[in-house]
């Protein structure tokens, strides 16, 4: 009897529960208990913004992917020496390349966050049906401007509205016209976040605002209105939605005063989020720090302390900096947009002409990190989006046109343009956007929609195809869009088509 | 009724003698009431306590003393006594008419009576079906090592175990039969005393008394769902019967480097400048612009003749020849109904690197007591703490020590006359004479190894209490029960100086604690039943239950003015970087049975299966059974093989045996639920918090499942002279968690899926003879060889190449056909010659640039111009061994030898391929290209900001595969056991001194410091993958082994 009462004793002391084998996970949330609260909704629109940041971290060693949309521009030397920016300079990149794949991979990874906002938090109960708007509104613009990327990086591309349920299926989707992801996507989203977003400007919040949703809409309708869209209507609508944002008066140029000049305000993260910052890409030092900034240093020396590797990831041109009037502070002159001495410390540091634009002085003791905000949507890239659209609406430009643009000359130290003809005026906006949107991954997209592109040594617009780069390539007919990368056409062959 | 009312003192007596009778139970004395005693002794007349004396077919029997004696009182009519001891031969005895016997007990090799520990119990070597070797203390012993697995290697063939690099304590990785899964462990499963651990580096190499390594399917399904990597039991030493016995068991070692890397000297790398600075004519004479202002320019470096001052040999100034001990004491002790015994260890390991050590100091208690004849409960409670420092391993391919070690121009003192640790920013120019530094990261290695930049100490600590019952409940049938508890705690900590010019000028701190706990409970029936004289049946039933769960927190932080506090006020800095904390946790629920059957000692045949369930997957797949079956065929005990003369005078002993069983592999806890990402932004400034898209559920997923199939068969040969065990065998593991690819539309990259299969085939001998066996002299030699191809099947649904990212960009690749983390990338074929400019152009490339082959003429280079370049894993494995005595002389010896792997030597990228950045090998200058020089494959050396100066980064490309083929002298051992004579009369039971060599010689192409690496830890993606590993140490060893 002892012994099987000891082995009873033993064997009741394990005896199995049927709970035994479930799982509770907890040091991580599940898809089966999140979205729930009004702040599960919230941190899953704030989970929308990462993947904004993919192109812009540099990643290796002087590894840069937004510079795959500069390379074409034609305005810039690559001086990388890691070799995959190289290769869009020379236009030898491959549907293999990672730049091309990282723009890719964040734009969709975004779009399904926003997918996956869109779908579970209206089941979520608010207090403020505003506020469960406003997030909607959010997550809708942000998967706009992804889907905006998208179909300018690569033309037609799946488009994808609901969440994933089986993710080996879910994505295999066909291509849908770049038309139609402008009219049933990106269009109706940035109208619903214009009306629905709680903020009018991202002062103190930095968030996306009415003014970005009408900026990016003024932006996305003069895309529609060039190639490969050719909506004729689309002039017209963004002249009207880019003329809401001038009058909101929510935003204005910068202007150099007694203590800084109007680029050391463009640069300074003091002023992120605020007057011509209509959407930053927001970065914060020490805690949330920005890679883009040390890229851009001159490589040939060092001025930093302590001491670090200055990148000088690409610097402009001959030829672009030649293009600029002589008396243009953007051009050949030190410390606007563009620097080839610097003073630190009593030394002065003379180099190459390099990229100021985006020269944060924090970075001087902060150096890698920075903590400047990247522009995202910039007030004078509006300004001269509603010159363009009024002047091919209208058949020549108004007096707020001519305004838009002289505003924007007139700090660049340049003489005010009058008295031109729709053609003669056009070719005027498309040429400060050239010189004032350099280096901001904005000038690729003029390209997209225009085809053409400004050669600076012919001093005029010639079209993109047979285009030369400072490299010495040649744009082949095909080599945009960017071919959608490799590995997303082996797993899912209806994008070979 | 009676009157008398019971005295109630007299029945609580009555009481107690009747528990005592319970208790103390005796068999029944016989008639034959006769004494014998006498003493034994082992093959080198040392007295030997412990050994089992038995009457022969009765269970009277005595245990030896300390001092080899014994006295037995014979109960029945047999005259035999019965001697056994665990590693000796058993011997009988006839001992008619004799009142005194005095014996030599012989060593056993592997003896076919040998007991051998298996799954849930223990089986005579001559019953085995399945694939099992096993290890006693003897072969444990010829091996100096601190880390038990590592007296292992080379061993078992079909058990490969490599030092990943020469840190303290011993950085390893081991696989059975070959990698089986890829996103899984393929570490085997390792069982001590019977039970689960993930510790047994805790232990100390002097606790073991065997192992047992179970290969196949036969063997291992009955651990289930973990069995698929093998299994590995350890048994660890116990108290014995008999008085109060201690061992001592000691060892000084001392270590220095194994092997030293050429580079360049401080004239050399000059040279190196000057072939840089001249690459671009356009930038001028060196001798004329440079050279005359370097005394100017670093006085502290060049002398007034513009000559280097220094000359260092980083190597030699780094490191060290340290002294490491290792202690050992057991004390045991043992009685009729009890044993105890007490195990302290104390390892103390030094690295070549000044800073590194391992300290580990391990205790164990155990003992049993023999409550009733019927019942047996024990327990052991064990546990160790270590306390290292081990920097070298931190940041593989950062700027860590053994990098620098090689990449600091010989150029620099180690320090500088005012105390300053010289730094790569001590010199260099720029493209236009200016001086700027080389490179502006890159420590001193003496300095990182002082400590004085930052240190990572490690504190862990385990605890392991294990209780069993032990119930017989009816002859043949035992009941056994084990309750096990282990908990792990480890405190791991870093900090780095704010000074470290690798840092950003503000020092880091951080700290973190885990806490493991475990508990296991396993229960088991045994029946062990004899039918007629002929069937001999074994069966066993179980259940199992177990839970593991782990906790974490960690923190860390930067911002700090000063190195006062390194990892100890994490509040200081003023930039708290991060926190963290961690759970997780898998339960297991499993029931196992098992049945041999031998007939006759002539056949045999073992099935077994387990229905085990684990909580880490769907619910729709909880469970799953793993069957397996064996057969085994002893052809000697055939009428046909003794009445045959021929056969029998050859063979003492021939058996065939063939096993199939299915074993399981599982995943990490949670991979089935899916999880929220979590992400942090910024926002104006203020850090907020998001949550979103993080893995996809996957409800479907199940255990990988290897089916294995084996075929072996163990011979014996003249008189047991020669042993001889071959194995075939061939493994298919199918249902591969594997994480598939999908489209990225669907915002996730991959899903992990039981997709995709692989297979391991390979043959396994072990071959031992005694080529002298006289009672003064014996002469054995071994050799244990191994070779298994491993062959990817099938991957995701369209079986497209998954190629990993290493350090330099995609270099291993899963490809069906091919073995698991192949090396493949582009195909160094030169340099540019002169002659050839005008194709180098198409590629933009200039003569002395790197040459590849441009596989589809295509003028450039993605994934279609990737080519095969070989195989991590080797051709086979062989050791050699022999061990020769004569009188008290003991003497073994180890050659490993390993034929045909591929290394990726990633080292030869930073010191070949780069020199720009660092220093080069001593070949460089030679090797590299020059007009003159344009068949090699080195590229012409050229200044940092020059034309493709980078062309080798990220690329992964032929030229940094070596053959990784060695031949190493592993262990060499010598031993000299006192005599008895000299032992008896200083009152010790046994004196050995040893001396011991380890790692004497090294035969390789390899360039690094060691071929047996993996820099980047034990995946199967960056196998032989090595950059910089902690140079190994050449080890000599005095110890000393007595037991008193």
């Amino acid at each position: 009897m002892k012994k099987y009462f000891i082995i009873l004793l033993i064997s009741v002391g394990f005896i199995s529960c049927k709970k035994f084998l479930d799982e509770d996970a907890k040091s991580s949330q599940t898809p089966a208990n999140f979205y729930k609260s009004v702040n599960d909704a919230q941190a899953a629109v704030n989970a929308i913004y990462p993947f904004l940041y993919g192109p812009y971290n540099k990643t290796g060693y002087d590894d840069m992917p937004n510079a795959m949309l500069e390379m074409i521009t034609g305005q810039w030397n690559n001086k990388a020496v890691y070799p995959e920016s190289e290769t869009y300079y020379t236009l030898l990149n491959t549907s293999g390349s990672a730049y091309t794949s990282n723009f890719w991979t964040n734009c969709y990874r975004g779009i399904e966050a926003a997918n996956l906002v869109v779908d579970n938090v209206p089941d979520i109960s608010f207090s403020d049906e505003t506020d469960k708007k406003s997030l909607l509104a959010e997550a809708r613009f942000l998967r706009a401007y992804y889907y905006y990327l998208l179909v300018n990086i690569f033309g037609d591309v799946p488009l994808k509205l609901t969440s994933t349920k089986v993710p080996g299926k879910d994505g295999l989707l066909p291509k849908t016209a770049v038309k139609e992801i402008y009219t049933n996507a990106i269009v109706p989203d940035l109208i619903y976040a214009g009306a629905n977003l709680k903020y009018v400007t991202p002062v103190g919040n930095g968030r996306v605002s009415v003014g970005a949703a009408k900026t990016l809409l003024a932006k996305v309708y003069l895309s529609m209105a060039g190639n490969p869209v050719n909506d004729p209507n689309a002039m017209a609508l963004s002249k009207t939605t880019a003329l809401e944002v001038i009058n909101s008066n929510s935003f204005s140029l910068f202007q150099s005063d007694a203590n800084s000049t109007w680029f050391d305000k463009l640069n300074n993260a003091a002023f992120d989020n605020k007057e011509e910052h209509i959407w930053d890409l927001n970065y914060n030092y020490p805690n949330f720090q920005s890679s883009l900034n040390v890229y851009f240093l001159p490589k040939e020396v060092v001025f930093t302390t302590p001491k670090y590797i200055q990148f000088g990831g690409f610097y402009p041109d001959a030829a672009y900096l030649d293009s600029f009037n002589p008396g243009d502070l953007r051009g050949r002159n030190n410390m606007g947009f563009f620097y080839n001495s610097f003073t630190t410390n009593s030394v002065t540091y003379n180099f190459p002409w390099a990229v100021y634009k985006f020269f944060d002085k924090g970075i001087l003791t902060t150096a890698p990190g920075s903590g400047k905000g990247f522009p995202l949507l910039r007030y004078a890239d509006l300004l001269l989006t509603y010159a363009e659209a009024q002047n091919e609406a209208d058949n020549g430009p108004n007096a707020v046109a001519y305004k838009a643009v002289n505003d924007i000359r007139a700090r660049a130290g340049l003489s005010p343009v009058n008295g031109l003809n729709k053609d003669a005026f056009r070719t005027e906006v498309w040429k400060e956007r050239y010189w004032e949107l350099g280096a901001e991954n904005k000038t690729y997209f003029d390209i997209v929609r225009t085809q053409q592109v400004y050669d600076a040594k012919k001093e005029a617009f010639v079209p993109i195809v047979g285009f030369t780069l400072p490299s010495g390539a040649v744009v082949k007919q095909g080599y945009l869009p960017f071919p959608i990368p490799l590995a997303e056409v082996q797993i899912n062959p209806l994008l070979g088509k | 009724m009676k009157k008398n009312k019971p005295n109630l003192r007299n029945l609580k007596w009555l009481f107690f003698f009747s528990l005592c009778i319970f208790l103390y139970a005796n068999p029944v004395m016989g008639q034959n009431n006769r004494s014998i005693n006498g003493s034994v002794t082992d093959g080198n007349n040392s007295f030997l306590p412990g050994v089992t004396v038995l009457e022969k077919g009765t269970s009277n029997g005595t245990v030896t003393d300390n001092k080899g004696g014994f006295r037995i009182t014979l109960t029945g009519q047999s005259n035999i006594l019965l001697f056994k001891m665990v590693g000796y031969k058993d011997q009988e005895v006839n001992v008619k008419g004799r009142t005194k016997v005095s014996i030599a007990m012989e060593e056993s090799q592997k003896s076919l009576d040998e007991v051998v520990v298996v799954a849930y119990g223990t089986v005579k070597r001559s019953d085995l079906t399945g694939s099992i070797s096993t290890l006693g203390k003897k072969d444990i012993e010829t091996r100096v090592s601190t880390n038990p697995l590592q007296s292992l290697a080379g061993k078992v063939a079909g058990l490969n175990i490599y030092n990943n690099n020469g840190t303290p304590g011993g950085d390893m990785s081991f696989n059975i039969r070959g990698f089986s899964s890829i996103s899984g462990s393929n570490t085997p499963l390792i069982l001590i005393d019977g039970v689960i651990t993930t510790n047994v580096s805790g232990y100390s190499p002097s606790d073991i008394e065997s192992v047992s390594v179970l290969k196949d399917a036969s063997a291992t399904s009955i651990y289930g769902a973990r069995g698929s990597n093998g299994v590995i039991l350890i048994t660890t030493k116990k108290g014995k019967k008999g008085e109060v016995s201690v061992t001592y068991d000691g060892n000084v070692s001392v270590g220095t480097q194994a092997r030293h890397i050429d580079m360049l000297d401080a004239s050399g790398y000059m040279e190196l400048k000057k072939r840089e600075w001249e690459y671009d004519p356009a930038r001028g004479a060196y001798d004329a612009l440079i050279k005359p202002k370097l005394h100017t320019d670093y006085p502290l470096l060049f002398n007034a003749n513009n000559e280097p001052i220094y000359n260092t040999d980083w190597q030699e100034a780094t490191l060290k020849s340290p002294i490491s001990t290792r202690h050992h004491l057991a004390i045991t002790k043992g009685d009729e109904r009890s044993i105890s015994g007490v195990f302290l260890g104390l390892n103390d390991d030094k690295g070549l690197f000044g800073n590194e050590f391992q300290k580990k100091y391990t205790y164990r208690l155990n003992t049993e007591y023999d409550l009733r004849p019927w019942l047996k409960v024990g327990g052991e409670l064990n546990g160790w703490s270590v306390n290292q420092e081990i920097t070298s391993n931190t940041n593989t391919g950062g700027v860590n020590q053994p990098r620098q070690l090689l990449e600091m121009p010989s150029l620099f003192p180690i320090q500088f006359p005012d105390g300053r640790f010289s730094t790569l920013r001590d010199f260099g120019y720029d493209t236009n004479g200016k001086p700027a530094a080389i490179y502006s990261q890159g420590n001193n290695p003496v300095a990182l190894s002082n400590n004085s930049l930052g240190s990572s100490p490690v504190k862990a600590s385990n605890l392991r209490l294990s209780f069993f019952t032990n119930v017989k409940l009816l002859d043949g049938l035992d009941f056994k029960s084990i309750y096990t508890n282990e908990v792990n705690s480890n405190l791991n900590y870093a900090w780095g100086s704010y000074t470290n010019i690798d840092g950003n000028g503000l020092g880091s701190a951080s700290g973190s604690a885990g806490r493991t706990s475990a508990w296991t409970s396993d229960n088991f029936i045994t029946y062990d039943k004899v039918v007629g004289s002929k069937h001999h049946f074994t069966t066993l039933l179980g259940a199992q239950w177990s839970s593991t769960y782990g906790q974490s927190v960690g923190a860390s932080s930067s911002g700090y003015t000063t190195d006062f506090f390194q990892y100890n006020n994490l509040g200081v800095g003023a930039q708290p970087s991060s926190v963290s904390s961690g759970y997780s946790s898998i339960t297991t629920n499993s029931y196992f049975g098992r049945l041999n059957y031998v007939y006759d000692n002539k056949y045999l045949v073992t099935l077994s299966s387990r229905y085990d369930g684990s909580s880490v997957f769907g619910a729709s797949n909880k469970y799953a059974v793993f069957p397996s079956a064996a057969l085994g065929w002893v052809l000697s005990k055939e009428n046909f093989f003794s009445n045959s003369t021929t056969l029998s005078d050859l063979f003492s002993y021939f058996k065939i045996r063939s096993s199939y069983g299915i074993t399981g592999n599982s995943p990490g806890a949670y991979s089935s639920t899916g999880s929220i990402g979590n992400y942090t932004i910024n926002l104006n400034n203020q850090i907020v918090k998001g949550s979103g898209l993080g893995s996809a559920p996957n409800s479907e997923l199940k255990w990988e499942r290897t089916a294995q199939f084996d075929f072996g068969t163990d011979i014996r040969m003249f008189n047991d002279r020669l042993t001889l065990t071959v194995d075939g065998y061939s493994k298919k593991t199918t249902n591969l968690l594997f994480n598939v690819p999908v489209s990225v539309v669907s915002g996730y990259s991959s899903v992990t899926t039981n997709i995709g299969s692989l297979q391991n085939r390979g043959i396994e001998i072990m071959l031992g003879g005694d080529v002298i066996r006289k009672e003064d002299v014996s002469w054995n030699l071994s050799a244990s060889f191994a070779k298994n191809n491993n062959k990817v099947l099938a991957l995701g649904s369209t079986n497209a190449d998954v190629i990993s990212s290493g350090f330099l960009g995609s270099s291993t690749i899963l490809q069906v056909g091919k073995p698991m983390g192949s090396f493949v990338g582009y195909q160094r074929i030169g340099t540019w010659g002169t002659s050839e400019a005008a194709e180098a152009a198409k590629y933009g490339r200039v003569p002395g640039d790197i040459k590849r082959l441009d596989v589809n003429h295509d003028y450039k280079f993605d994934d279609k111009d990737r080519v095969f370049l070989g195989s991590p894993f080797g051709k086979y494995d062989l050791t050699l061994s022999t061990s020769v005595r004569y009188k008290n002389w003991d003497m073994s010896m180890d050659i490993q030898i390993r034929k045909g792997n591929k290394i990726e030597n990633v080292g030869a990228l930073t010191v070949e391929d780069r020199t720009s950045y660092s220093t080069g090998y001593a070949s460089v200058l030679k090797d590299a290209w020059t007009p003159t020089n344009q068949n090699t494959m080195i590229p012409a050396l050229r200044m940092q900001a020059d034309h493709l100066s980078t062309d080798f980064a990220s690329y992964m490309d032929s030229h940094w595969l070596e053959d990784g083929s060695f031949v190493r002298g592993r262990s060499l051992n010598l031993s000299y056991r006192m005599p008895a004579s000299i032992t008896n009369k200083i009152n010790f039971k046994n004196l050995k001194i040893y001396v011991n060599l380890d790692n004497f010689f090294l035969i390789t192409k390899a360039r690094d410091f060691d071929p047996e690496a993996s820099s980047f830890g034990g995946g199967y993606a960056t196998q032989g993958q090595t950059f910089f590993g902690t140079p190994r140490s050449r080890t000599l060893s005095l110890g000393i082994n007595a037991n008193f």
